[in-house]
C-alpha cells in the first residue's frame, strides 16, 4: 500500500535575537527531490530585502530567470555569475508590519550527478502599492549532490518568527510505460 | 489518524529515449494529482500533455512567461494538447510541475495548472482546461514527431488527498 513520500526533515523557528541565515547541513540522501518552503521578515530599513538560497557552501556556478509583478508592473530579469539563487524580494522592516514573504523552492533530483534546477515562488505582500509575486527558474551548475542549504538575508537578519523547513520527497516506483 | 497524502503512484527514470510517458490505470482513490517532469540535457523540442487519449480540439490553455529580458503571454483555443514548453526553446533542463484538479469529478471538464522553469531560457505558468467530464485515468507525456525525452529524464506521478 502507498504511503506517505513528502516528509519533514527540519524546521527553524527564529528567535528574539534574530538570525543571519537558516542552514539545513548533513541532509539525507535518502529521498529524491527537496522542498524548501520559508516565511521570512528582515530587519533592514527598507520595504523589501532579497533572499537567497546557497548550497553546499558553494558561491560559484548560479544563474536565474525571474518573471516578477510588482503590482503596478510586471518585469522579467535574468542573473548569471552569482553567489546563490535570488528568490525573491521579501518583507522588511519599512513594509507592512507583522507582514511576511513566503517563498517555495522545489529541487528535483538532488542526489543526482547533473546541474541542479530549481523552481521557486515567491509572494512579498503588503498594505501598499508595491508588493511582489517571483517565479525564479534557477541552476546551480555544479554536479555534487546536495548536503546542504543556505537560506540568506541580504539586508539585516531574519526577525523573531521568521521560519524555514525543509521537506524530502520520494519517488514511487512503476506505474508508467513508455514508447 | 491522519490521512495520506502526496503519495507516490509511479515513477519513470528513462534509460533509453522515448517519445511517450504513460501513467494508466491510475487510481481513483484520490482528490489531485500532481505530476513533476524533469527532462534530461538531451531532451528535444517538445513536452506535451494529453489525457485519456483524446486529442482533436479538446484542449484549452493560455500561460505567461518570462525570459529575462521581456514577459509574454500564449493562448491557444481547442487544440489538440496542452504545450507546457512555449517559447523556451525546448524541454532540456526543465523543471515542470502539473497540477490536476478534481481528477476523478464526472460532472465538470477537467483544470489543470503548470509551471515550467527553464534556467537557461525562462520560466512560465500555465492553466488549462480540457473539455471532458470523465475521470482522468490516463496521463500521456510526449514529444512530437521524432522528438525524444534523453536518457536520465525522470517523470513522477503523486497523488493528494482530499
Amino acid at each position: 500500500m502507498a504511503g506517505e513520500t513528502m516528509a519533514l526533515i527540519s524546521t527553524v523557528t527564529v528567535g528574539a535575537g534574530g538570525a543571519s541565515e537558516f542552514v539545513f547541513d548533513s541532509i539525507p540522501q535518502t529521498y529524491t527531490d527537496l522542498m524548501i518552503v520559508h516565511s521570512t521578515r528582515q530587519s533592514g530599513g527598507v520595504s523589501f530585502a532579497g533572499v537567497n538560497t546557497q548550497f553546499n557552501s558553494s558561491a560559484t556556478g548560479y544563474s536565474s530567470r525571474r518573471l516578477y509583478g510588482t503590482g503596478s508592473g510586471t518585469a522579467s530579469d535574468s542573473q548569471s555569475g552569482n553567489s546563490a539563487i535570488p528568490s525573491g524580494d521579501a518583507n522588511a522592516s519599512s513594509s507592512t508590519s507583522n507582514t511576511y514573504t513566503t517563498v517555495t523552492m522545489y529541487v528535483p533530483n538532488y542526489t543526482g550527478s547533473t546541474n541542479k534546477s530549481t523552481s521557486s515562488e515567491s509572494v512579498s505582500e503588503a498594505n501598499a502599492t508595491t508588493a511582489y509575486q517571483f517565479m525564479v527558474a534557477g541552476l546551480w551548475a555544479n554536479t555534487a549532490a546536495i548536503t546542504r542549504v543556505a537560506i540568506t538575508s541580504t539586508n539585516g537578519n531574519f526577525v523573531q518568527y521568521s521560519t524555514a523547513s525543509l521537506y524530502g520527497i520520494l519517488k514511487g516506483s512503476g506505474g508508467a510505460t513508455v514508447s | 489518524m491522519p490521512t495520506p497524502t502526496y503519495v507516490p503512484l509511479a515513477n519513470v527514470t528513462l534509460t533509453s529515449t522515448a517519445s511517450s510517458v504513460y501513467f494508466s490505470s491510475i487510481s481513483q482513490s484520490y482528490r489531485h494529482l500532481v505530476l513533476v517532469v524533469a527532462p534530461s540535457s538531451t531532451s528535444d523540442t517538445f513536452l506535451y500533455l494529453q489525457m485519456n487519449g483524446i486529442g482533436g480540439s479538446s484542449y484549452t490553455w493560455g500561460s505567461m512567461m518570462g525570459d529575462g529580458s521581456g514577459t509574454y503571454v500564449n493562448q491557444n483555443m481547442s487544440t489538440e494538447t496542452f504545450d507546457l514548453v512555449p517559447n523556451v526553446g525546448g524541454a532540456a533542463n526543465a523543471i515542470c510541475t502539473v497540477n490536476f484538479f478534481d481528477y476523478t469529478a464526472t460532472n465538470k471538464n477537467k483544470a489543470i495548472t503548470w509551471r515550467t522553469d527553464r534556467p537557461s531560457n525562462g520560466t512560465i505558468q500555465g492553466a488549462g482546461t480540457l473539455t471532458t467530464t470523465g475521470a482522468i485515468t490516463q496521463i500521456r507525456v510526449w514529444e512530437y514527431g521524432t522528438n525524444v525525452f534523453g536518457i536520465g529524464s525522470t517523470f513522477a506521478l503523486y497523488g493528494i488527498a482530499g
